[in-house]
């Protein structure tokens, strides 16, 4: 069983009480407090990695890392899972501006690795899905990605992305648009 | 409805989130327009790769909770090394340890210094104040030296460093501090006196100067330690 797994349940303390201990340096009540973000975050992180799952996973990492390390400035009161997702969000963007351009795609990212067994011709569309999502502006991928992959509300990622609702919204018709069109542009890929 | 309204609602349209009356108004506006009914094709497969995209999750590896585990740990461990390399440096400059040796030079320098940050015009007080100290001392002698402060009030978030010069060192027996050229570290001055105490050995004769530095929002007072190190 993942060890992610064998977290769930096990921590009787709040989550206030396991903020306190993590603050204090408790890695135990640290993992209790983020393990049910694990997957939606892995998940985030293969969609904005072009596919590849070595970095994904490594990208995550850091991004759990960093709030751990992060976690003395957490303002109690205040939503953990927003602020949580805020570090995971921030620390994705800047592992797109440390990989530049993404028009130089390295093809070899988008060989299948992961031990899933899935329909060939799926995989391959969501590869080619991911590439396009690499074409867009950051700020309209990552949008596109929270909200109609991951299914985060307007209202969240507002939150996550720190800006107002209008933003995120007009952001989100905008990516949908530019989505539309490369999607279409490359139909044949999609099975069109 | 024109076809601006129309295209705003296509996604919904296509998935079906439309209410019926709303349903109703694009649909009728498709069926009168070929712009929009290819606009609408489009979009069916946006909203179709869309949805075939959302329906997969990936699972993380099973090493990913272990790894983070580990990871963590290691953060962990370097805070806490950093807190106690500052711990450390604190407790030497708080109880300079009793010096075994019989002749120990006690050089206390009851120098005042001009830190009188309230109700100054900072305009009219220098930047830099310097006070010198010289002294003659043998060689390879532990020195114990005290700085001494005078505050009008108590001020917090003070920057203290002190220097030393090639040719003196820290007088100690924790070898990591013993290795420093320079101690660095934020604390406060207490109303009326503080007294800094820390020790130092000279390793050959010569003449040194150790800069001992408070600083505060632009204020800075340097204490001179000259040395004049004697003997073989």
């Amino acid at each position: 069983m993942p060890y992610y797994n064998q977290m769930e349940g096990v921590s009787n303390r709040t989550e206030r009480e396991l903020i306190v201990a993590a603050k204090g340096g408790d890695i135990a009540a640290f993992e209790a407090l983020v393990v049910r973000h694990y997957k939606r975050a892995y998940n985030y992180a293969v969609r904005i990695s072009g596919g590849d799952k070595t970095l994904a996973f490594d990208i995550t990492q850091e991004a759990f890392v960093k709030a751990f390390v992060s976690i003395k400035t957490f303002k109690e009161g205040s939503p953990f899972s927003t602020w949580l997702w805020r570090i995971v969000y921030n620390t994705f963007i800047d592992f797109v501006r440390r990989e530049g351009d993404a028009e130089e795609l390295d093809e070899s990212r988008f060989s299948a690795s992961g031990g899933e067994e899935d329909n060939l011709i799926t995989k391959e569309r969501r590869e080619n899905l991911y590439k396009l999502l690499e074409k867009l502006p950051t700020e309209y991928r990552d949008v596109v990605i929270l909200i109609e992959i991951l299914g985060f509300s307007y209202e969240e990622v507002a939150e996550i992305v720190a800006a107002p609702l209008g933003t995120v919204k007009s952001r989100l018709f905008r990516a949908r648009n530019e989505l539309k069109e490369l999607i279409w542009l490359n139909r044949e890929l999609f099975g069109q | 409805m024109h076809c601006d309204e129309a295209k705003k609602r296509l996604v919904e349209y296509a998935r079906n989130e439309l209410s019926d009356a709303e349903r109703e108004k694009v649909q009728s506006h498709l069926n009168g327009c070929g712009e929009c009914s290819r606009e609408l094709e489009k979009v069916t497969l946006l909203v179709s790769v869309l949805s075939e995209e959302r329906n997969i999750t990936y699972e993380p590896p099973p090493a990913f909770g272990d790894e983070l585990h580990k990871r963590l740990a290691e953060a962990n461990l370097r805070d806490k090394k950093a807190e106690l390399r500052s711990e450390k440096k604190l407790y030497f400059l708080r109880l300079v340890p009793p010096l075994a040796l019989a002749a120990v030079l006690l050089l206390v320098f009851g120098v005042a210094l001009g830190f009188y940050l309230a109700g100054v015009n900072r305009a009219e007080q220098p930047l830099l104040d310097v006070s010198v100290t010289t002294a003659v001392v043998p060689v390879n002698h532990p020195l114990k030296m005290k700085i001494s402060y005078e505050s009008e009030t108590r001020l917090g978030d003070v920057s203290f460093s002190i220097e030393l010069p090639e040719g003196i060192i820290f007088e100690t027996d924790d070898a990591e501090i013993a290795a420093l050229k320079s101690l660095k570290w934020r604390g406060t001055l207490e109303k009326g006196k503080t007294v800094i105490p820390f020790a130092v050995r000279a390793i050959s004769p010569g003449d040194y100067k150790i800069i001992a530095r408070a600083e505060k929002e632009g204020l800075v007072h340097n204490h001179e330690i000259v040395l004049k190190v004697q003997g073989s």
